[in-house]
C-alpha cells in the first residue's frame, strides 16, 4: 500500500489503475535507462522540508483570512450596501454611452480579470486588469497604488475618461431617476444627498462592500500547508511532489517569498522586476506617479470622504508613505491566488502564460534592474525541470475550476 | 598614545554616560554609541513583523540628546523603507517614532541619528526579520 501511494505521488497525478501505475514504473525505468535525472526518480511523497522551510511555508496561511474591516467605509459589511454594490457592478449606465460596466473588465468567470494584455474600457489602457478576488484589506490598490481603499479604487474607473468615462453628476442623476437603484441606495444610505460627489462616493463604497465578499477559495496548497501545520504527513503527501519542489524553490533559492509573502502571496508593496516601462506615447512611471496621485486625491484616507477620523490608525500608510526616486518603474506586487485564471501576467500583460513569467525571472536583465541599486533580484537560471516545478507550485495556488473548491 | 588622543579619551570617558544612564532592560533593545546610548522598543509590546506598520519608543542617554532621524535599510538589497517615519518628542530623552514598516523579511539595519553637543552620531542595529 505504501508503495502504491508512492507511485501515485511520483506521477504528480492520481493514478487509480494498474495501467497507470505500470506506465509510471515504465517511465521511471525509461528515464533511468536513458541516464536522465528524472527529478521524481528518488523523491519521497513528502520532501524533507527543514524547520526554516516549514516556517516559511506556514507563513503563507492559514486561508481564508478573517474578513477585513475598512474604517474608511462604514458601509462595508452591511447587506444593503452589498446588494447595491452588486447591482452597480454590472450596471452599464454608470459609464458614458452605457456600453461598459465594471464587469466588462472584471469578468467573474475569469477571477474578475478579462484575459486581455491591457484593459479595454472606452479606450485601450496601458496596464493589465487586476483581478478582484481578495481585494478587501489591502494597503494599496492598482498597479501603482494610487488608491488606499477599495472604495476609492472603485470610484476611479467610473470617472476615468478612458475606462467608464462617467461623472458624479451622471451617476447621481441615475440614482435619483431609476426607481430600483434609488430603492437600493436608500436602503443602504438613506435619501441621496444634494451633493453629487457624495452620492458617487456612496456608490463606490457600496461597490467596495460587495467586492469585499469576493474571497478566493482554498486550494491544494492550503490543504498541504495546514497538513504540515498539524503534522499530518499522510495528508501532506497528497500534495504533488512537483509542487513541493516548486514550493521549496519559491521560499528558498528563488527568494520569491521575499515579496510574494504571507497568505495572499504579496507583501502589498511595490517592486521593479525589470519589465520595460515604455508605453505608447511615453513611459509608465508606476509607483512614482501612484504616490503623487494618492497625495492629490480627495478620496484618500486622509480626505473628507473617509468615514474614519483623520487620526485613524488605518491611515498610517497614507500618512507616512514616501516618494522616492526608485519608485519610478515600480509596480505593486500582485497576489498569486487563483493565478491560473488571470493570464496574461505582469503589469503590462506582457507575459502570456505562467511559463512566460517563470522565464522572465529566469533571465532577468541585471544591468537594467540594478541601475538604481536594487540587488534582491537575480536571474533564477533554473533547469527545465526546476522551471516546471515552480510552475506546478504556482498552479497549486489555484482551484481546478475558477469558482470551485479544491478537489 | 599621544597627549592629544589621551586628552580626547579622558574627555570621552568623562562624557560617557554609562554609569549615570537610566536605561534599563524595560526600555528595550539597547545600542551603545561612543558617547550616547539609546534603547528602543516596539510600541504596544508587539513584535516586528514583515509587512506591518509599527511605532517605536526610543529613549536616549544622556536625556539632552536629540533624536533627529530614524530610518531603516536592507543593506544587501540596497533599499530602505517605503515610508518616512515621523518623530514625536514625549519628554526629555524620550520619543515616539511612527510610520515604520519593514516590507520584506530578511536583514534590516535600524538607524537612529542623535545629536548632542553639536555632534551627530548614527547608531545602528542589525535586525533579522524572519
Amino acid at each position: 500500500m505504501r508503495r502504491w501511494l508512492r507511485v501515485r505521488a511520483l506521477l504528480d497525478a492520481p493514478v487509480r489503475s494498474f495501467t497507470g501505475a505500470l506506465a509510471g514504473a515504465l517511465a521511471g525505468a525509461l528515464a533511468a535507462a536513458l541516464g536522465l535525472a528524472a527529478p521524481w526518480a528518488a523523491a519521497d511523497p513528502l520532501l524533507d522540508f527543514s524547520a526554516a522551510e516549514r516556517a516559511a511555508i506556514l507563513a503563507h496561511g492559514p486561508w481564508p483570512p478573517a474578513p477585513a474591516a475598512d474604517p474608511s467605509n462604514r458601509a462595508q459589511g452591511r447587506p444593503e450596501a452589498r446588494a447595491l454594490g452588486r447591482a452597480l457592478f454590472f450596471e452599464p449606465r454608470l459609464a458614458a454611452g452605457g456600453r461598459v460596466s465594471c464587469a466588462s473588465c472584471h469578468v467573474p468567470a475569469r477571477a474578475f480579470q478579462d484575459g486581455r494584455p491591457r484593459a479595454q474600457g472606452l479606450a485601450e489602457g496601458t496596464r493589465n486588469t487586476i483581478g478582484l478576488l481578495d481585494a478587501a484589506g489591502q494597503r494599496w490598490y492598482g498597479w501603482d497604488g494610487a488608491n488606499d481603499s477599495l472604495w476609492a479604487a472603485s470610484l476611479r474607473p467610473i470617472v476615468a475618461p478612458g475606462e467608464m468615462g462617467g461623472s458624479a453628476a451622471a451617476a447621481a442623476a441615475l440614482v435619483r431617476r431609476d426607481a430600483a437603484l434609488r430603492g437600493r441606495y436608500e436602503a443602504a444610505f438613506g435619501p441621496p444627498p444634494a451633493d453629487d460627489e457624495a452620492v458617487l462616493v456612496h456608490l463606490a463604497k457600496a461597490l467596495a462592500a460587495w467586492q469585499a465578499t469576493l474571497v478566493s477559495p482554498r486550494t491544494a496548497f492550503d490543504d498541504f500547508r495546514d497538513a504540515l501545520a498539524r503534522g499530518d504527513a499522510a495528508a501532506a503527501e497528497r500534495y504533488p511532489p512537483a509542487a513541493q519542489r516548486g514550493l521549496r524553490l519559491f521560499v528558498g533559492a528563488g527568494r520569491c517569498s521575499a515579496c510574494h509573502a504571507g497568505p495572499r502571496f504579496t507583501n502589498g508593496e511595490f517592486a521593479d522586476i525589470g519589465v520595460p516601462f515604455f508605453v505608447p506615447g511615453g513611459v509608465d512611471s508606476g509607483r512614482h506617479g501612484g504616490v503623487l496621485a494618492l497625495r492629490a486625491s480627495r478620496y484618500n484616507r486622509l480626505g473628507p470622504y473617509s468615514d474614519a477620523a483623520a487620526a485613524d490608525g488605518s491611515a498610517v500608510a497614507t500618512r507616512f508613505v514616501a516618494l522616492q526616486h526608485r519608485n519610478f518603474g515600480e509596480f505593486r506586487v500582485p497576489g498569486l491566488r487563483q493565478l491560473a485564471y488571470t493570464a496574461p501576467y505582469l503589469h503590462d500583460g506582457s507575459a502570456a502564460t505562467l511559463a512566460d513569467v517563470v522565464r522572465h525571472y529566469d533571465a532577468l536583465d541585471e544591468e537594467r534592474l540594478h541601475a538604481d541599486g536594487e540587488r534582491l533580484l537575480r536571474p533564477l537560471r533554473l533547469t527545465p525541470a526546476q522551471a516546471a516545478d515552480l510552475e506546478a507550485f504556482l498552479r497549486s495556488l489555484s482551484t481546478p475550476a475558477p469558482d470551485g473548491p479544491a478537489r | 598614545m599621544t597627549r592629544r588622543s589621551a586628552l580626547g579619551a579622558a574627555l570621552a570617558a568623562l562624557a560617557l554616560p554609562a554609569a549615570a544612564c537610566p536605561l534599563t532592560a524595560a526600555d528595550g533593545a539597547r545600542i551603545d554609541g561612543e558617547v550616547l546610548q539609546v534603547a528602543w522598543a516596539v510600541e504596544g509590546g508587539g513584535t516586528l513583523e514583515a509587512g506591518r506598520h509599527f511605532a517605536l519608543r526610543v529613549r536616549a542617554c544622556p536625556a539632552d540628546a536629540e533624536l533627529r532621524r530614524v530610518d531603516a535599510t536592507m543593506p544587501a538589497h540596497r533599499h530602505g523603507m517605503n515610508y518616512r517615519p515621523q518623530i514625536e518628542p514625549l519628554g526629555p530623552g524620550l520619543w515616539r517614532v511612527q510610520g515604520l514598516m519593514f516590507h520584506m523579511s530578511g536583514a534590516w539595519e535600524l538607524q537612529l541619528d542623535l545629536r548632542r553637543g553639536g555632534r551627530t552620531q548614527t547608531l545602528r542595529q542589525a535586525i533579522d526579520l524572519p
